[in-house]
Parts: structure tokens; sequence; C-alpha cells
């Protein structure tokens, strides 16, 4: 578990945006901290900020090649491999319907694990890691595209900067990532 | 429950070996031989394994079940119970409540399946209470002095020896404490050659510290002066029992004989009176001393178990019932070790990324080599790549064997399902099986569980006739299902064989059309093979109503799905009255496999060499269109053609095809076939033939149809392997039949022949469906 850690810190550091690490944790930051604050790594998607809650992320990668596979839906970039073990990548702007990600320097791959299995998720931009006390989640508002809520698991706050907690189950629910007409519904068996 | 997982696997084999043992007294009796009462003890320890295991994981209806069976077992061991047919059948369904209490654990839930429990038990109950004949004693002539010191189970087995018209002999022998447990099993075994070991009780002689006397009883037909010539040791006395003769083998040194020590010993015993000497009539003897000691039965400070026998109360420690209190075999049972399959997967993969790793090096030395023609370092360091490469063959190798497992594990599993199913249909039926020591991967083998079943089943059900109907047409009364595996190659078949009715093509043929499946003038062209291949048309059943066992038409499509996903065939050959075939052929593994490494539009994909049939160049001008699906003709047979630019809708394959088109004037075409059907994949490029490690794509891609896995080519490139039976399916009835016909809903169109012998019927048949 610390061997993840750290690799997560070196990566979240090697982006070059503000993290805070231990030495900010010494001057006082500590004190205030809680037992119960619900930690998220948080990246942007165009404008604007997510957030994943931080068990479910494995490790940050930078862009890595994949190869494309038929049938199967627009935001599924392919299967890449990192270090041995093939993974399927979804770029998250297709899937929200925020546009096509086009890789920079800062473009990063998010490696989570959903259902035992790791996924790569394709991010503009990483940020921090941030903390949030539980009871500082907001529901989502309503008005926000029927699809487009169901991704979203609440909105949290962070110095004055609306973070949207994504849900990761909805967004790789295994069935949207074929394309329609090759679904089966996996009721028998 | 963290240990469930631990649990179930390992309830999951002593049930299995339980079945087992029944399985194999069950073919004792049937072939009218006196079973081996070992088989009926082992089956009892395997019970009071369970129990004990369920009651360490709390699993109270496994650990009820098993207590009251093993009181039945008990009872059954001790010949308060006759062995036959009725206990058999009610063990065997023992067996099948296991199981499902087991996959109750697993699935979790509240108390299901308790009423079988229940309604078994009372079987249980009346089968105990059932009357016992008690005829006369005949251990009458046997003197008290022996019969007193045994326990009851083995009373029971020295009553069945004399039952059986065996001859008893007491065998005395002396061993040396330090080497007693060899010393003890290697007269054993040559004991238990003439018959059966009833017990071995040990005399405390207190004289010698470092020897102990055992007085070992045997069952046997043989004559005295065979089992003395059998045992060919020294300083041993045999004695008949019934006789009182004795024969010394011969003298090591005389033994001092204690008959102070020895009778205050049994005076300490109320069963041992001294009225053996008296009977024991010396014929032979080699020294005056030894009258002393074989006279005089030790008595054994044995069994605080007493009469109940070992078994009795359940709560003894796992002492060998049958006396054989040898600690040795406690330490051989621990030599395997299970592994998890992931963890294999593991290092699976670590060897495919040092295969890698190697392949990059021999890129760097070839690279040096080219800039550097005539270096010795160059050179040397080429040999050892060479070796390592071989060493990493090796490795591969080991690991994959590893993964292999006996197909028997299948194959016990459906020595029970005919059981059932024969007494369920009133149908005499004899299994036999060869080759179930053939190895494969334990993926396969898991998955095999299922088809083979159904197969069994139809077997069982369609093919078998009843006994009467059997006589009638002049077969023995007992129908043959033979199952066998053997391997060929890197491949393994299974065949399936029944000596029932047999398959009637133009039943077939004519439920076919009644069903829809055919049109008439169809049906007026169709080979019996390809009649016969009905049976793999999902929903296809020549049964007018469905029954327990089968009937809903959900079979043979389900184990032709289940065999292809496994890159496996299935062929069948039947013949009206002798009955039918079933040949399912088999890759030995998943994990690694022989590729052929092709491109199309640019992308690389492998396809899995065992469904490939050949490759083929052919010229544009050979490719007739029917329907506008593009054929060929190879050798007189017409193939369809899929283009998997366009079944996989890569880009720009329009144009590029028109380019190889206009420059080339020909298409490559690799002919894949699965199942009974043959399609050729019209590709860009052959790149070549490579082994490759599988790998799997998590479950949202899983269900891609048309792709199996990936891997990875030596580049560090991913590549995708192609699902070559769906895409073969779906060439043939179409993407949404193959969609629907997996998950065993109905289907739309025929998708039966591919082997067609003309263009002209193709069309007829509407073969490939509208796919795409």
């Amino acid at each position: 578990m610390a061997g993840d850690d750290d690799v997560m810190w070196q990566a979240l550091l090697a982006t070059g945006t503000q993290v805070a690490t231990e030495a900010d944790y010494e001057h006082g930051y500590k004190r205030e901290m809680r037992s119960d604050l619900l930690r998220y790594v948080t990246f942007m998607i165009g404008h604007e900020i997510y957030g994943l809650p931080i068990e479910q992320i494995i490790e940050i990668s930078t862009l890595f090649p994949t190869t494309p596979v038929p049938r199967t839906a627009e935001f599924v970039l392919g299967i890449g491999n990192m270090r041995g073990s093939v993974m399927p990548v979804i770029d998250l702007a297709r899937r929200l319907r925020l546009g096509v990600c086009k890789p920079t320097r800062e473009t990063r791959v998010l490696i989570v694990r959903h259902s035992d299995e790791p996924h790569g998720i394709v991010v503009d931009r990483v940020l921090e890691v941030i903390s949030l006390p539980p009871e500082e989640m907001e529901n989502t508002p309503g008005g926000i595209g029927s699809t487009r809520a169901d991704f979203i698991l609440g909105l949290g706050r962070d110095r004055r900067r609306l973070i949207i907690i994504l849900d990761l189950a909805t967004v790789l629910a295994e069935r949207d990532f074929l394309l329609p007409k090759f679904r089966r519904e996996r009721a028998a068996k | 429950m963290s240990e469930s997982q631990e649990f179930v696997s390992e309830a999951q084999e002593l049930i299995e070996s339980y079945s087992k043992h029944l399985g194999a007294i069950e073919v004792q009796i049937q072939d009218g031989v006196d079973y081996d009462p070992d088989l009926l003890n082992a089956a009892f320890r395997s019970v009071h394994t369970l129990k004990g295991l369920s009651a360490l994981s709390d699993v109270n209806e496994i650990v009820d079940l098993s207590h009251k069976l093993e009181n039945t077992l008990d009872a059954l061991r001790l010949g308060k119970l006759p062995l036959n047919k009725r206990s058999l059948d009610l063990l065997f369904e023992s067996v099948d409540l296991f199981q499902s209490l087991l996959v109750h654990v697993v699935e979790g839930g509240p108390g299901h399946g308790s009423a079988e429990v229940d309604a078994f038990l009372v079987n249980l109950a009346k089968l105990i209470d059932a009357p016992e004949s008690a005829g006369p004693d005949p251990l009458a002539w046997l003197d008290n002095s022996i019969l007193g010191v045994l326990t009851e189970y083995e009373e029971h087995r020295l009553r069945e020896n004399v039952r059986l018209g065996r001859r008893i002999f007491r065998v005395h022998a002396s061993f040396d404490l330090m080497e007693m447990s060899a010393g003890i099993d290697a007269v054993k075994l040559k004991l238990k050659s003439h018959g059966e070991v009833i017990t071995l009780l040990p005399s405390a002689d207190i004289s010698s510290e470092d020897r102990i006397d055992l007085d070992i009883l045997v069952g046997s037909k043989s004559s005295l002066g065979e089992v003395v010539d059998g045992l060919d040791e020294e300083g041993m006395s045999v004695e008949d029992l019934r006789t009182s003769e004795v024969v010394v083998t011969r003298k090591r040194q005389p033994e001092p004989a204690k008959p102070v020590k020895q009778a205050a010993q049994q005076a300490a015993k109320p069963a041992a009176p001294a009225a053996a000497p008296s009977k024991s009539k010396v014929t032979v003897e080699v020294d005056d001393d030894d009258g002393g000691f074989v006279e005089s039965p030790p008595v054994p400070p044995r069994a605080p178990s007493g009469g109940g026998g070992v078994g009795g109360g359940g709560d003894d420690d796992e002492i060998d019932p049958a006396g054989e209190g040898n600690p040795v075999s406690l330490v051989s049972l621990t030599q395997t070790v299970r592994v998890d399959l992931r963890r294999l997967d593991h290092l699976m993969n670590l060897v495919g990324e040092l295969a890698l790793v190697h392949a990059n090096l021999v890129g760097v030395v070839d690279r040096q080599q080219r800039a550097n023609r005539s270096n010795e370092f160059v050179r040397e360091f080429q040999d050892q790549l060479r070796i390592m490469n071989r060493r990493l063959g090796l490795l591969q190798q080991g690991i994959l064997e590893v993964r292999m497992v006996p197909l028997g594990q299948v194959f016990d599993k459906l020595g029970r399902v005919v059981r059932k199913l024969a007494r369920e249909l009133d149908k005499d039926v004899r299994l036999s099986i060869s080759g179930a020591d053939t190895e494969l991967d334990k993926l396969i083998v898991e998955e095999l569980s299922d088809p083979l079943m159904h197969m069994i089943r139809n077997a069982i059900d369609h093919g078998i006739e009843k006994p009467a109907e059997r006589v009638a047409h002049g077969k023995p009364r007992a129908g043959q299902i033979v199952l066998s595996a053997f391997q060929k190659g890197n491949r393994v078949v299974i065949e399936l064989t029944d000596d029932g009715a047999g398959m009637d093509w133009r039943r077939l043929r004519d439920k076919a059309v009644e069903r829809g499946f055919l049109t008439r003038e169809e049906s007026l062209d169709i080979s019996p093979a390809q009649s016969v291949n009905l049976i793999f048309t999902p929903g296809f059943s020549t049964r007018d109503k469905a029954n327990e066992v089968s009937g809903r038409g959900v079979g043979m499509d389900i184990v032709k799905t289940n065999i292809s996903k496994l890159s496996g065939m299935i062929d069948v050959a039947s013949e009206p009255g002798r009955g039918s075939r079933f040949r399912i052929t088999l890759p030995i593994t998943l994990a690694i496999i022989q590729a052929l490494v092709i491109e199309t539009a640019g992308q690389t994909f492998c396809i899995p060499l065992n469904s490939v049939l050949e490759s083929i160049m052919v010229q544009s001008d050979e490719i007739h269109t029917i329907e506008g699906h593009e054929v060929v003709s190879v050798r007189g047979r017409t193939l369809p053609l899929i283009h998997l630019s366009r079944v996989f809708e890569l880009e720009d394959s329009e144009s590029r095809e028109a380019d190889r088109r206009m420059f080339y004037d020909r298409l490559y075409v690799v002919v894949v076939g699965l199942a009974q059907h043959r399609v050729g994949l019209v590709v860009d490029e052959l790149l070549g033939q490579q082994d490759v490690v599988i790998k799997p794509i998590g479950k949202a891609l899983r269900q891609v149809p048309g792709i199996a896995g990936a891997t990875e080519l030596g580049d560090n490139r991913t590549v995708l392997l192609i699902d070559v039976g769906t895409l073969v399916s779906e060439s043939v009835g179409g993407v949404e039949a193959t969609v629907a016909g997996i998950s065993g809903g109905t289907r739309e169109g025929i998708g039966i022949f591919s082997t067609l012998e003309v263009g002209g019927r193709a069309r007829e048949h509407g073969g490939w469906g509208d796919g795409w």
C-alpha cells in the first residue's frame, strides 16, 4: 500500500502543481486533520475539476500507447499495456460528453481499480489530493442533463472551487463499452 | 468468512473423493467381486473429515448431514447394515446433497434445500431400521481370547472373512522399534497379496525395550504354506486359527519367553482367558522356546474407543479405523500445494515479459553485429542468448504443466450423472472411461464439465434405449457409453460414444422443417451429415415435450458455443440403430497458444492457429458473389469470405482494399474452421506465426464479440486476438442471431450449412445471413 502511495505522490509531484506534502502538515496544517476526512484525487477535464476517491486509484501514469478495439463505443480508446497488465483505456472527456481529449504534456492516465480489474482513464491534467469532510458533500443538483448526472456521485467544495466527484461504477459500466448493436443482455447464465 | 474459499475447495475435494470411493465400491459390486473394505473406510474417512472441516467453518447443514451419514457408514462398515444397491443409491444421493449444500454455502442465503436433506435423512433412518438378518454366529468356533480384544469393526471384518470361506491366520512377528513402521508396512503388503489384514494386535512386551511383538490377523483363501512362503521373513509364526496349525518361518534368535509377565498382563484384561494354549497343536516348530509366545495371544493396550469402533462416536481423531496406525501416511498426504490460478497467471506474465526482454536483447546484439561484424564478444553473447531462450521455453513449459489437471476430475463427476440419470430413466447404462489421466489446462477442464454433462444427458435420454427395447433389437441389456480422451499433437481429443439408437437423420430433417428451421425445398437437398448437424441449431429439439432431463432445445447449441469458446471443435457422427459418436477437439492450454499474426487495414491481429486450417492466396477474379456475399471455390468447395476490415469496421478499408486489388489482384485468405463450419477471412498481410501469451482484457471488453483477448508481440505492441468462433457464427447466422443465440434466446436464419458443395446451393440454404 505504502508503495502505491509513493508512486502516486511522485506522479503528483511530477505534475508540478500544488500538492499538499508532509512539509505542509508540519506547519500547523496537520492539527486541522480529521480522521474521517475523505481524500480525493482531483483532475481537470476541460475547465471542470473532477475527483475520484484516492482508494480507487492505483497509479497515475503518463500517456501510453493503446490499441483500438473494434466494435466498442467511441469513448473506449482501446487496450493498453502497463507493465504487463493489459487494461481497457477510456477517454473521460468523451465519456462525459465534454468533447475529445487532445493529448498534451499534461495528459495523464489514472489507473483505477474497478471490479477488481485495472482500467485506464485519460484525463487532461492531474491536480492534487484534497481532503473533504463527508458532510460537505452536496448531492447532485437537478438541472444537469440526466445522463451526465448518473456519472456524478456528488459535489464537493475545496477553497471555493467546485469539485465533481465521479461515480466510477457508472463511468466504467460494462455494457456501455460495447456499441449498442453488439450488446446482449446477460440474462441467461 | 475469509476462509470460505479455502473451505469450499477443500470440501469439494472431500466430497469428490467420497463419491469416487463409492463409485469404486459400486464397480466392484457390479462385477460380482467382494468389495474392498478399505474403500468403505476411505469413504467413511472423507465424510468424517468433511464433518470436522464444516464444524470448523460453522456450516451446520453439512455437519448435520455428515454426522448422520457417518453413523450409517459406520454401521455399514461394521456389517450391521448390508451394503447393497439400495444403500449405495442412498449414499450416492448424499453426494448430490453435499454438492447442493456446498453451492448454497457459496451463494449464501437462508436455509434452502433443507427439505431435501430432511427427506434424505428419513430414507437414511429407514435404511438403518431395516431388519437385520441374524444368522448363526460364524465365529462360534473361534476362541474368545481373540474375539474379546477386537473392536467391533475388526470383529465384523473377521466374520465377513469367515463367511466368505477364508481361512483366518494369526501371524506373530517381532519388530525392532526403530524400524517398526517400515517393517509392519512390508509385512502388511505381503499379507495383503493373500487376503485382508483384519487387524494388528500389538503386545506390550516390556521385556525387550527395543522390540515390539505384533499379532496380525489375516483372512485369506491361501493355504498356510502359501502364506508362510509369501512372507519370506525370519522369525515369524503363522497359525491357522481353525486347525491350530502353526508354522514358524525361521527362527532368528531365541526370544526369552516371559510367561509370568504375560500371564499377569492377561489377567488385567478380562477377555483374555488362558484357553488358547490348550487348543493349539504345534505341528512345526523349530525352537521349543517359541511355543510360549506363539500361544499367548498378546493383549493390545489399544483403543480406548473400545467397542464402539473407532469411528462410532465421531469424536475420535484421525486414527485409521483399520488399525493401520502408521503416521507415515499423514506426511505423504501433504505432498501437494493448492495454488491460486491467478498466481500462476502472474508467473506466466512474468515469463512473457522475460521473453520480451530477451527479444529486445537479441535486437540489440543484432544491431551490434551489423555494426561490427567479426566481434568475438557479440558471438559469445548470442550463444548465451540462445541458451537463455531455451531455458525460458522450459520455464514457460514448466508453468504450463503446473496448470494441467487430469480430465479425470470431470469424468468422475460424469460417472455420478450417468448413475443418477440411468436410475431416473429406468435404463441400464454402463459408463466406461479411458484416458482419464489425459491432462488439460485447469480452465479448460472446468469449462468442459457443462458441455460434457449435456452430451451425456442426451446420450442417456435420447441415445440409450430402454432395456427391453435393447434386448428386442438383439443388443446387450445394458447400454454402453464410452468416454475416452487422448492427446493428439498439441490437442486433446475427447470422444463420447454410445451404442444407443443413434440419430435418424430423416427424422431430424423433418423436425427441422416442422419447426421452421428449414423449408421443404431446402430439406430435399440436405445430406445425412448435414441433417445430423441440425442438433447444433439453437432451439432445436426432437422432443414434443420437455422433460426433466432434456428436450428444451437448449442443449447442443450451448455445447457448441462452450466448445467454441475454448477454441475447440465438435463434430458428430451417427448411425441409426448403432449409436452416435461425438468428438471434441481442444487445445491443451489457453494460456499460451500459437497464433497467426496478420495485418488488415493497418492494424495487427492474431488468429489462434488451432482454428486455422490453411492460408491461401486468391485471385480476385476467382471471387464470386451470391446475393452480395463473396464466396470462393477451394478444391470444389464453396467457401464464404469475410473481410476482417469490414466486420470490424476498420477505417479506410475501402480505399486500401481497392488499392490492393488494383496492384496485386489477389487476396490473402485465412481459412478458419470452427465446429463444423469453414469460412475464409480476408486479410491484407500474413506476418507470420508466433507463440503468444494470452492476456485477459477485462470484463468490460471480454464481451466484445469477435475479440478473444490480447497479447503482446515482441515490440511492446498490444495486439488483439480474434475470436474465430464468433466471427464464423456471425457469418453463418448474422450478428443478431449470434448475439441472441449465445444468450440462449431465439434466433433468426438458419446457419447450419457452411460446408457447401456448390455455389448454387449456397443461395438456397441462405448460409450467411445478413451480418454486415
